[in-house]
């Protein structure tokens, strides 16, 4: 072997070492997503909080690299590897709903309890987007995963696939965070076609002021009310629960601030890293992906049409002063609080005077509760 | 060359250097072995033949080329897999190669054959780093000697082979199956969890409507009238007043434009003398010629 030829050798040794060697189209992409998730977050201030580290998790997880370094977050003893164990295992999401029920102030929901129908009204679309999937030809466990993206909760939506479809879990993260950044495009036309004028300035009677005692007490008895129906949703209630017991109590101030405050962040930060790392072209550019993301949409449509159908429905029953504002029933969707933002804005644009915000948190955060009740029921009926 | 010319160059050479797949040998596990087959499993030739089953435990594919089998210690380069473009491993599924020393075959073929005990060795494309290794001792024919959970520990002796698939018992009656077989279009599943959630909700509907009542008042007697007295204050703001408070804060630290914007500020910037700042003390003095 001549020198020439050595040097030749170990250039090319080199090129395959780097990105340029072992780059696809599918690796493109998947960049410019990510680029594209950090342009709307830093720009347009869609969700950043989780769209930044989605979007530069898919950067990271998309430079190609050369096989076999333990690199990558699938491969086995690779520290994004380590970190992916929190997702696959399902440690991160309830360690959200921890940080999640400490600090949600369940006010609103104590004060008006019929508020809760309506959190359980819009999850039929997720039941709505299994049916579509099973018609699809997905498996019933694939179904269920992506039919909770119309739960429209991040955790809840990595906890169920994680467990029953891990290999959709990539598409299914991205496909229901993308969508809760986009609840302020997704639902305000669906709530403007399927209410009228009139029912879009109900003013609804305030909310009454609550005890700290129904504060302490709504975390114990939402527990064993809803655990004891569905004991499988145990991971996600029990640390949503608890997290607001720690608020509400007084007395674990410092559990509740580091529950709310450095632990959801740091755990925000891997899961939202991870995830985004896991969709690595090779296996996140499928058809089945953009079937996911087409299913995604479709759910979030159904929950919001089914949220505001069913106040609609509701108000039939309810005497004058009593009504419900038909345009909280998208709140019913748990993207906690944009579609409670949602709810407000679209109330200011027909009353500057009507203020719904604070009753729309109320079926925004049953929708919490209801959509971790469907992924117990999902997962105890699948997996 | 301009700017646009830079990028197609760019842009070519990004086609030019090539499309490889992941390949993380690491993830390769041996998963089952069958050293005495006589009824067993046959290769595409009819015979009954000594294997070993590759899984790949990733979620990526694996291209095996380039890797060796053996049963030998002092030489673990005994097979090496050669350029096929079966031999790339799909994830989380498996291959399965005869070792009966007939590697005229086929490439699925092994150069070796398994004894009755030994050792197989699944080695990386350097010729030393071990990937994966069992050891066995086989008394019985066609027993297998398998990983009870496909890719982890432990290892299991067992009457039923299983090749190509996985060496998990199949679950008898897995629900997800009940709900397909009968239930295909999902609406019996819609029916029954929209009722459990519905109850689930109702029922916290209920409890909290009227159950509340008897509970309403706070767990703590205030101690002063003052203290009371600042409790119902705190209290007695709606939820309504606390949401325009809420909104306007809002649109005011988002959505609030004046002029601001268009006034210009000129602020005078004066630097303040600070001897850690000073060049003079900063910067080594030029030589001085001394009379």
């Amino acid at each position: 072997m001549s020198f020439v030829n050595f040097l030749f050798e170990r250039f090319e040794q080199f090129i395959e070492y780097t990105a340029f060697g072992n780059i696809t189209w599918g690796h493109v992409i998947m960049i410019a997503i990510g680029l594209i998730f950090i342009y709307l977050a830093i720009t347009k201030d869609y969700e950043p909080l989780l769209l930044v580290p989605i979007g530069f998790g898919i950067l990271i997880g998309n430079i190609p690299f050369h096989p076999g370094l333990k690199l990558g977050v699938y491969e086995t003893g690779s520290v994004m590897n380590y970190l992916y164990f929190g997702v696959i295992q399902g440690v991160y999401p309830p360690l959200i709903f921890l940080g999640i029920g400490a600090m949600t102030d369940f006010s609103s929901l104590i004060s008006n309890p019929k508020l809760f129908l309506i959190g359980a009204a819009a999850q039929f679309g997720i039941f709505g987007a299994y049916m579509i999937a099973l018609f699809l030809g997905f498996t019933p466990q694939e179904a269920g995963a992506i039919g909770i993206i119309g739960g429209a909760d991040g955790p809840t939506a990595i906890f169920l696939s994680s467990k029953l479809a891990p290999d959709l879990m990539g598409a299914i993260a991205i496909s229901a965070y993308s969508y809760m950044a986009l609840v302020p495009v997704i639902q305000p036309p669906i709530m403007k076609l399927l209410t009228n004028g009139r029912e879009r300035v109900i003013r609804m009677k305030p909310p009454r002021a609550v005890s700290k005692r129904e504060k302490v007490l709504f975390p114990l008895i939402g527990l064993l009310l809803t655990c004891f129906i569905v004991p499988s949703g145990l991971p996600l209630l029990g640390m949503l629960f608890f997290g607001n017991l720690l608020k509400e109590s007084g007395v674990t101030k410092r559990l509740a601030d580091t529950a709310k405050g450095p632990l959801i962040d740091i755990v925000t930060i891997l899961i939202g890293l991870t995830v985004g790392a896991s969709t690595q072209a090779t296996t996140f550019l499928t058809m089945k992906s953009i079937g996911i993301f087409a299913l995604g949409a479709g759910s979030f449509v159904i929950a919001t049409t089914t949220g505001v159908l069913f106040v609609k429905f509701l108000n039939i029953f309810l005497k004058d002063g009593r009504k419900i504002n038909p345009l909280i029933g998208n709140s019913g969707v748990s993207a906690v609080p944009d579609s409670a933002r949602v709810s407000q804005m679209i109330g200011q644009q027909y009353d500057k005077t009507n203020h719904l915000l604070m009753h729309a948190m109320g079926p925004n955060v049953a929708g919490v509760i209801g959509s971790a009740v469907a992924a117990g029921i999902l997962l105890g009926f699948l997996y | 060359m301009n700017l646009r010319k830079s990028f197609l160059i760019f842009l070519v050479g990004l086609l030019l250097t090539g499309i490889t797949h992941a390949q993380y040998s690491s993830d390769l596990r041996l998963n089952e072995v069958q050293a005495l087959n006589e009824k067993g499993p046959i290769d595409q030739f009819g015979d009954h033949a000594p294997w070993v089953e590759i899984f790949n435990t990733a979620y990526n594919s694996i291209n095996m080329a380039g890797l060796y089998l053996s049963n030998d210690p002092k030489n673990l380069t005994l097979y090496k897999l050669p350029n096929d473009v079966r031999f790339k491993i799909s994830q989380r599924s498996y291959l399965v190669f005869y070792c009966d020393g007939n590697s005229n075959k086929s490439t699925f073929h092994c150069n070796f054959k398994l004894d009755t005990s030994g050792v197989v060795y699944l080695t990386d494309g350097d010729g030393v780093t071990i990937i994966d290794s069992v050891s066995y001792s086989f008394t019985k024919e066609d027993a297998s000697y398998l990983r009870q959970t496909d890719g982890a520990e432990p290892w299991v002796y067992h009457e039923v082979a299983t090749p190509m698939q996985s060496n998990e018992p199949p679950k008898t009656s897995h629900s997800a199956d009940n709900f397909l077989e009968f239930d295909p279009i999902g609406i019996g599943m819609a029916i029954i969890a929209m009722f459990v959630v519905m109850t689930a909700l109702v029922l916290s509907y209920l409890v909290f409507k009227y159950g509340s009542r008897l509970y309403r008042s706070d767990l703590k007697k205030h101690k002063t009238v003052e203290e009371a007295a600042v409790v119902v204050e705190e209290e007695s703001i709606s939820g309504e007043v606390a949401a325009a408070i809420a909104m306007s804060m809002h649109i005011y630290v988002h959505q609030m434009h004046d002029l601001e914007d268009t006034i210009i500020t000129i602020r005078k910037i004066s630097k303040t003398y600070s001897p850690w700042s000073s060049k003079l003390y900063m910067l080594r003095p030029w030589p001085q010629k001394r009379n």
